[in-house]
């Protein structure tokens, strides 16, 4: 094969594919990047078999072929190298840039054995503004679960229906739903589960644009149609619990509470609280205030602190992972939190107090027992 | 009656055959012993007078010694049911699985041994061997309700009791035998207590540490007792073979027979530095060894390091490709390994999943969890989720295990409430938790997960 690309097509192009490459893998096919020259033009794809990138930039092409090269190495050098032609020749087991001067070349091992990448499925097309993507992920990946015991529940749950979009997150312990409706004579019609690192590996790519971008589901299968590249993303496989009757919608203990002050309250205290539990006691007085306390018994600390709360109803005790309570009250945009509870042992919601328009988010907390 | 025996090596003399009973027995216990608990001792004691200043020398031997013994129980598994079931009395008793699947033989009674019946051969071969053999599959938990029973007696004669196995022990008995007069009867005393508890006889061997304790116990056995006093330890080991020492397996004791080394006095006077460079950090232990230097440590119950796993595994009586028989077969394996782990007070962290094909390539896949479980329902998930992950070849599997590790003390109540409480671990570890009082009360085999009855379903 033999091809003359522009530095500033084909750089930018190796960059964003080889960012998908595994750091470690026990498939060592995996650490390469897959370069075909085809009629004016040449693909380049890589994969850690969940996650797949591919793109394709111009090229002079005189003759057509295939190769698996290095990709770290060979994003890393194109990256680095001055000139702005690059001439790349090779056949089936390596190729070679020719610079004005000098000679680089990469040994590759043959195209045959790279795992196929999913076909491109096209049909059901939808077009999303990315920045709203990027917002929902943000909101609702904190609630996650990390290990994988649940499957399903170490994906985020990606709903669009008719003119609006839901994304949800639950470790069992946490639920973040996020959602954002009027998209204006949209018929989304998808629900999905998609590993986190598909997210991540999107919002690398896409960046701080606010363009809509093309998102396409198959069976198994999400595709992010970007300008350059297509990103394909295996599914995790269902069911997702049902997670809307979980959610209280009559609590009727009802707190606004500065978020700032309460979140660095609870933050200097969980400090003092046992690291096995995190636990932290909120003690609501039908005062108005609230007071927070942690203990840890094994080195003998003991937190307590009161703060002003917009609370008149009856005195409530309750415990909570300091943990899941900051990440939560970290991303209530707004500077009051509501917090809308009922009994000690039964799940709480936090919100924001305001919404911006179409946006709604919630997280669901479920307490410590009292010991 | 019983017919114990005992036997103590003299010192001065290498360790030979044909070794006297009743002069190795005269040497030793000089007070008569109990004729109840020892014929033998009666014999050889008949005409001997006792000795003051002897007696002070016999004490004077294991004065300044720790005093080991090691308890090995005599066909333990097949000797309970011939307990329980008097008709296999004089029979041979055979433990394992049965001859028609592919089984092999835990133990048998010395009535099937003098076939040439052995532990861990093939239930075919020992079939073969000894056609009328009674086979019994193995169960578990009778063999540990009366090995718990007989771990209580023994700490009755001591607080340092050390479980081995289902039917092994080590006891310290150091200063404590002075109130029996000698380690000898003491042991004698112990091993009558259990008699007359159990009716089960067992062989003995006292020694200055726990290694020399264990090879001296099955100098003979059934149902003797062999005494190795630290001024005959040199002599004990010095003629015997390399591979008598524990953990000395085929592919050490070839090495050791490239260096020319043939027996444990070989191995004394073999330079440390020729040891460790070959074996390593296992180099000095195997010389100590040699030199009769050994761990004297018993390790109460109460003080026993945490397991660092727990696991089990079978072969299956067929091989099979089905992945329905599979999974039963982990199901059953999971709740073993759930139970257990409960039943030590521990949780863990990471499962691991084994398995070997039809051509013996084995194969293992683990998985960290982030948190700790403890149902067996987590450990079946996830062991099922391993075996998914790595689909089953078009090849038959042999043997699947699973294992937990990462184990640590179950941290109290895990007070955080679930979102989902019936998918929730700690709803599966209540399950687990009564199915563990119904198999308390009522045996292991009183309750099981339904889906585990297809484990034969070929």
């Amino acid at each position: 094969m033999e091809f003359t690309v522009s530095k500033d097509d084909f750089s930018p192009l190796l960059q964003k594919v080889a960012s998908v490459i595994p750091m470690r893998t026990s498939l060592p096919m995996l650490y390469n990047i897959v370069i075909e020259s085809g009629k004016n033009k040449i693909t380049v794809k890589a994969t850690d078999l969940d996650i797949s990138i591919r793109g394709e930039c111009k090229a002079e092409v005189k003759n057509k072929g295939k190769i698996a090269i290095q990709g770290k190495v060979l994003s890393d050098f194109i990256r680095e190298y001055t000139e702005e032609e690059i001439n790349i020749s090779g056949d089936e087991g390596h190729i070679e840039i020719k610079s004005k001067r000098g000679k680089y070349s990469f040994s590759g091992v043959s195209e045959e054995e790279f795992p196929k990448l999913p076909d491109i499925d096209v049909k059901n097309v939808v077009e999303i503004p990315g920045g709203v993507i990027r917002r929902m992920v943000r909101k609702s990946q904190l609630a996650v679960a990390r290990d994988d015991s649940r499957p399903a529940l170490s994906g985020i749950l990606w709903r669009g229906k008719g003119e609006e979009m839901v994304m949800v997150a639950t470790n069992g312990h946490l639920l973040s739903k996020v959602s954002y409706s009027g998209f204006k004579n949209a018929k989304f019609n998808f629900d999905v589960i998609v590993p986190p690192k598909a997210f991540d590996n999107f919002l690398k790519l896409y960046g701080d644009s606010e363009d809509d971008v093309k998102v396409a589901f198959s069976k198994d299968i999400l595709f992010f149609l970007l300008d350059e590249v297509i990103l394909t993303a295996r599914l995790i496989e269902g069911p997702y619990p049902n997670f809307e009757q979980v959610i209280p919608t009559n609590n009727d203990k009802k707190i606004i509470i500065d978020k700032e002050m309460f979140l660095q309250l609870i933050r200097q205290s969980s400090i003092l609280a046992s690291n096995i539990t995190h636990q932290i006691k909120l003690s609501f007085s039908s005062l108005g205030t609230v007071k927070i306390s942690a203990t840890n018994f094994d080195i003998g600390t003991q937190a307590e602190d009161e703060m002003d709360v917009d609370y008149k109803g009856d005195d409530l005790e309750i415990a909570y992972n300091s943990n899941y309570l900051l990440d939560i009250l970290k991303h209530i945009d707004t500077d009051k939190a509501l917090m809308e509870l009922s009994s000690s042992e039964k799940a709480g919601v936090v919100r924001a107090v305001s919404y911006a328009e179409n946006e709604d988010y919630l997280y669901l907390i479920m307490p410590l027992r009292l010991a | 009656m019983d017919k114990g025996k005992s036997r103590q090596y003299s010192g001065g003399g290498a360790f030979g055959k044909g070794r006297e009973l009743t002069h190795l027995v005269r040497n030793t216990s000089l007070n008569p012993i109990d004729p109840n608990n020892n014929p033998h001792g009666k014999t050889a004691m008949a005409n001997q007078k006792p000795d003051k200043k002897y007696i002070d020398y016999q004490k004077a031997k294991w004065r300044n010694s720790k005093v080991i013994v090691h308890l090995d129980m005599d066909a333990f598994f097949a000797a309970i049911e011939q307990q329980h079931c008097p008709e296999l009395k004089d029979k041979p008793v055979i433990i394992g699985g049965p001859p028609e699947y592919r089984g092999v033989v835990a133990t048998c009674s010395y009535e099937a041994r003098a076939f040439g019946v052995k532990s861990a051969m093939s239930s075919k071969d020992a079939h073969r061997l000894c056609p009328n053999g009674i086979f019994l599959e193995t169960d578990g938990a009778k063999y540990t309700y009366i090995s718990v029973q007989i771990l209580n007696i023994l700490r009755g004669f001591s607080p340092t009791v050390e479980p081995f196995s289902i039917d092994e022990a080590f006891v310290d008995i150091t200063g404590l035998w002075e109130i029996y007069g000698s380690p000898l009867k003491m042991v004698e005393a112990i091993k009558s207590e259990i008699k007359s508890r159990s009716n089960l006889t067992c062989s003995a061997g006292i020694g200055p540490n726990k290694i020399i304790a264990k090879m001296a116990s099955k100098m003979d056995k059934p149902n003797g007792t062999t005494v190795i006093a630290p001024d005959v330890v040199p002599a004990f080991l010095e003629c015997l073979p390399v591979e008598k020492i524990f953990g000395v397996g085929h592919s050490t004791k070839r090495t050791l027979e490239k260096l020319g080394v043939h027996t444990i006095g070989q191995l004394a006077e073999t330079d440390v530095a020729v040891l460790t460079d070959i074996f390593g950090v296992n180099g000095k232990a195997l010389h100590n060894i040699a030199n009769g230097k050994g761990d004297t440590n018993v390790i109460p119950f109460y003080q026993r390091p945490l397991e660092k796993s727990i696991g089990h595994e079978m072969t299956l009586p067929r091989d099979t490709n089905s992945f329905e028989v599979i999974k039963a077969n982990l199901r059953l394996l999971s709740e073993r390994v759930g139970r257990r782990m409960r039943k030590s007070g521990l949780e863990a962290k990471r499962v691991t999943l084994k398995f070997r094909y039809f051509d013996f390539s084995t194969f293992t896949r683990a998985k960290t969890l982030s948190n700790h479980i403890k149902s067996d329902n987590a450990v079946f998930n996830q062991a099922l989720l391993l075996l998914k992950a790595n689909p089953i070849k078009s090849a038959p599997l042999r043997l699947i295990g699973v294992s937990v590790s990462r184990l640590r003390e179950i941290e109290g109540d895990n007070r955080q409430l679930e979102i989902f409480d019936k998918l929730s671990e700690e709803r599966a570890a209540k399950i687990s938790q009564v199915m563990d009082k119904i198999k308390d009360n009522f045996g292991d085999r009183s309750i099981t997960y339904l889906s585990t009855q297809l484990k034969y379903n070929y």
